[in-house]
C-alpha cells in the first residue's frame, strides 16, 4: 500500500488512479447510473441517432443500437465486464505466473528447465492466436474467456519473477534463513516473495490493460461474451455494420476502452517510477 | 558463434514439437473434428463415415504421428473444410501477409527510430514530451479500435481510402499504418532508452570535446551502439507484429494468414490451424536469431 501511495508523486500517476477509480465507481453504481435498462429491446425505437443529432430524442441521449437499446446505459454497463475480465485475468494469470516464476528461479535445475521452456514456447506463440484456439475450442462463455485470457497473462508474470527471484536467491537474507533450517517453501513464499512482490504489482497494471484489450477483440469476433450482455467489445462488433450511418456507435465503446486501459497503465508507470528512481523518465 | 546458432535451433525445434503436441491436444480433446465438418443434420452414421474417411477414428497419438512425418516431409495434409492442400491454400495468404508486415515494419522504423533518438538527445523537449505522449496513448489502444476509427475518418468521411480489401496499394494504406502503430510504441520507448545509456557514456563526451558536429555525434558515435538493444527488441516484437496481423487483417478483411487463422480455428479445420501455429513459432523463432546475428555482425562486442 506505501508503494502504491507514492505513485501519486506522478502526476500522471496521479491522474491515471483517479481515472481509474471514477471507472470503478461508474461500474459499481452502474445500475443508478443508467438512464435504461441496458437489456431492454425496443424494435421501433432502433438505431437512433444521439439526441443533439437529426432526428434524435431527448429520452436516448446517446441513441440507442440495432434492438433499440440505450446505447449510455450499455457503455455503463459494459464497464463491468471490462473490469471484471480484466480483474479476474491478472488474479489468475498473476498467481499461476508468479508462482511458477519464484519455483524456477529458487530451485533452478530442472524444475527451471521445465518452465522456462514453458515460458519460451508461451512467448513464441502470438497471444491473440492462443486465445483464439482456447475459446473456439470450449466454447464462448464468460468462464472461457477468462481462462483464455489466464494462458496469455501468465507468461509475462513468470518471466519477470523468475529473473528476480534468481537476483535475491544469492542474496544473504536468503543464505541466512537457509542456514536457519527453514524449509524451502517456508523461504519461497515468507522471504522472497515479498522482496518481488512489487514487480508484480507493475507487471499486473500493464497485464490489466492488455486483457481488456484482448477480452474486447474476443467480443470483436464474437468469442467472448454472450451478445445480450453488454461489453465495449461486443458493442463495437455489433455497430461495425453501420459504420457509415452512425459512427459514434463505433467511436464511444472504443474510446472507453482506451480510456480504461490508459489509466492502469498510467498509474502502473507511475508506480515503477516511484518503486526505481533509476528507471524514472525512461 | 555456429555453436551458439544449432543450440539456438536446437531449442527452437523442441519448443516446435511442444506446440504442435499442445495445438493438436487443444483441438482433439474439446473439439471433434468430424463432427465440425459435417452439415448440422448430419446423422450419426454420416458423421462416423466422415472419421473413417480422414482417419480421425485412429487413437490421437498415432494421428499426431502420421500428421508429424508427413509434415517433416513438406507435406501438411488437406484442409478439412475446403478440400485443398494445407501448402497451397497457406502460400497466397502468407504473400499477403508478408507484404503487409514487411510494410508495417519499414513504416515502424521510419517513424520510431528517429523520433526515439531525438527524444533522447533533447530530452525533455517538446519532442520528447510528445513522443512519450504518442507511446502511452499507443500502447493504451485497442488496435483494432484504431483500424475501425481509421475507416471511419479516411474512408467514410473523407473518402480517400478504401474500406477493406487487398488490391493496389491503396488497400495497403490503412493496415499497414495500423499494424506499424501496434508495435511502435515499445519500438520507439526502446530507442530511446538505448540512445540514453549511451549519450552518458564517456565516448560522445569525448568525440564533443575534440569538436565533433553535434549531428555526427548523436548519428555516428551514438546512434550506432544503441543499435543493439533496438535490433534485439524489433526481433522480440515478431510475435506481436504476427498478433496484431490477426487483429488487422480481421478488421480490413485482409487476406492472410490471420484472416485465415480465425476462419480455420472457428470451423474446427484442424490441419489449417496446426500449419499456421507452426509458421508462426517458426517466424518468431527465426526472428529471434536473426536479431540475435544482426547484433553479432554490427557489435564487435558481443561474442557467443
Amino acid at each position: 500500500m506505501r508503494t502504491a501511495w507514492r505513485a501519486f508523486n506522478s502526476r500522471s500517476g496521479r491522474f491515471g488512479l483517479v481515472l481509474f477509480l471514477l471507472i470503478v465507481l461508474v461500474a459499481a453504481l452502474a445500475p443508478l447510473l443508467a438512464p435504461h435498462d441496458p437489456f431492454k429491446q425496443a424494435i421501433v425505437q432502433r438505431l437512433k441517432p444521439a439526441a443533439w443529432l437529426e432526428r434524435g430524442s431527448s429520452q436516448y441521449l446517446l441513441g440507442t443500437d440495432q434492438l433499440g437499446r440505450d446505447i449510455l446505459s450499455r457503455l455503463i454497463f459494459g464497464s463491468r465486464i471490462s473490469l471484471f475480465v480484466g480483474a479476474m485475468a491478472v488474479l489468475g494469470g498473476g498467481l499461476l505466473g508468479s508462482f511458477l516464476g519464484l519455483l524456477a528461479g529458487y530451485l533452478g535445475g530442472r524444475v527451471d528447465y521445465a518452465i522456462s521452456t514453458l515460458i519460451n514456447m508461451a512467448w513464441s506463440f502470438p497471444f491473440i492466436l492462443l486465445a483464439l484456439i482456447i475459446v473456439a475450442v470450449l466454447g464462448a462463455s464468460l468462464q472461457n474467456l477468462i481462462i483464455a485470457l489466464v494462458a496469455t497473462s501468465w507468461a509475462a508474470f513468470a518471466r519477470i519473477v523468475r529473473g528476480e527471484v534468481i537476483a535475491h536467491r544469492e542474496r544473504d537474507y536468503v543464505s541466512a534463513a537457509r542456514s536457519t533450517g527453514l524449509s524451502a517453501w517456508r523461504i519461497m513464499l515468507r522471504h522472497v516473495l515479498p522482496n518481488v512482490s512489487s514487480s508484480i504489482l507493475v507487471i499486473a497494471s500493464i497485464e490489466f490493460g492488455r486483457a481488456i484489450i484482448r477480452e474486447s477483440f474476443l467480443s470483436f469476433l464474437g468469442l467472448g461474451v454472450p451478445p445480450n450482455i453488454p461489453s465495449w467489445g461486443g458493442m463495437l462488433s455489433e455497430a461495425r455494420p453501420y459504420i457509415f450511418t452512425l459512427p459514434l456507435l463505433v467511436t464511444l465503446p472504443g474510446s472507453l476502452i482506451f480510456l480504461t486501459t490508459l489509466s492502469v497503465n498510467l498509474f502502473g508507470d507511475g508506480l515503477r517510477d516511484a518503486l526505481d528512481p533509476r528507471l524514472r523518465n525512461r | 558463434m555456429t555453436a551458439y546458432i544449432l543450440q539456438r535451433l536446437g531449442q527452437a525445434l523442441i519448443i516446435a514439437v511442444l506446440l504442435s503436441i499442445t495445438t493438436f491436444l487443444l483441438l482433439f480433446v474439446a473439439k471433434d473434428p468430424a463432427r465440425a465438418l459435417a452439415r448440422p443434420d448430419a446423422t450419426a452414421a454420416e458423421v462416423q463415415a466422415l472419421r473413417l474417411r480422414y482417419g480421425l477414428d485412429r487413437s490421437v497419438p498415432e494421428q499426431y504421428w502420421r500428421w508429424a512425418t508427413a509434415a517433416l516431409r513438406g507435406d501438411f495434409g488437406t484442409s478439412l473444410y475446403s478440400q485443398q492442400p494445407v501448402t497451397s491454400l497457406l502460400a497466397p495468404r502468407i504473400g499477403a501477409t508478408v507484404q503487409l508486415a514487411g510494410v508495417a515494419i519499414l513504416l515502424t522504423v521510419i517513424m520510431a527510430l528517429p523520433l526515439g533518438v531525438l527524444a533522447a538527445v533533447r530530452r525533455g523537449s517538446l519532442t520528447d514530451l510528445f513522443a512519450s505522449a504518442l507511446a502511452v496513448a499507443g500502447q493504451a489502444m485497442p488496435i483494432f479500435w484504431f483500424g475501425l476509427m481509421l475507416i471511419v475518418l479516411f474512408s467514410v468521411q473523407l473518402g480517400w481510402l478504401p474500406v477493406s480489401g487487398r488490391g493496389t496499394w491503396r488497400h495497403l494504406v490503412l493496415p499497414s499504418f495500423t499494424l506499424a502503430v501496434s508495435v511502435l510504441p515499445l519500438t520507439m520507448r526502446l530507442t530511446r532508452s538505448a540512445m540514453l545509456d549511451v549519450v552518458a557514456q564517456d565516448y560522445v563526451r569525448t568525440a564533443t570535446a575534440k569538436g565533433v558536429g553535434r549531428s555526427a555525434v548523436v548519428w555516428k558515435h551514438a546512434a550506432r551502439n544503441a543499435a543493439t538493444p533496438v535490433v534485439l527488441a524489433l526481433g522480440m516484437q515478431f510475435g506481436a507484429l504476427l498478433g496484431g496481423t490477426v487483429v488487422t487483417e480481421t478488421v480490413f478483411a485482409w487476406p492472410g494468414l490471420g484472416d485465415l487463422a480465425v476462419t480455420s480455428v472457428s470451423t474446427a479445420d484442424l490441419p489449417v490451424v496446426q500449419a499456421i501455429v507452426l509458421f508462426a513459432a517458426a517466424v518468431v523463432v527465426a526472428s529471434n536469431l536473426m536479431a540475435d546475428v544482426i547484433v553479432g555482425l554490427i557489435d564487435p562486442r558481443v561474442r557467443y
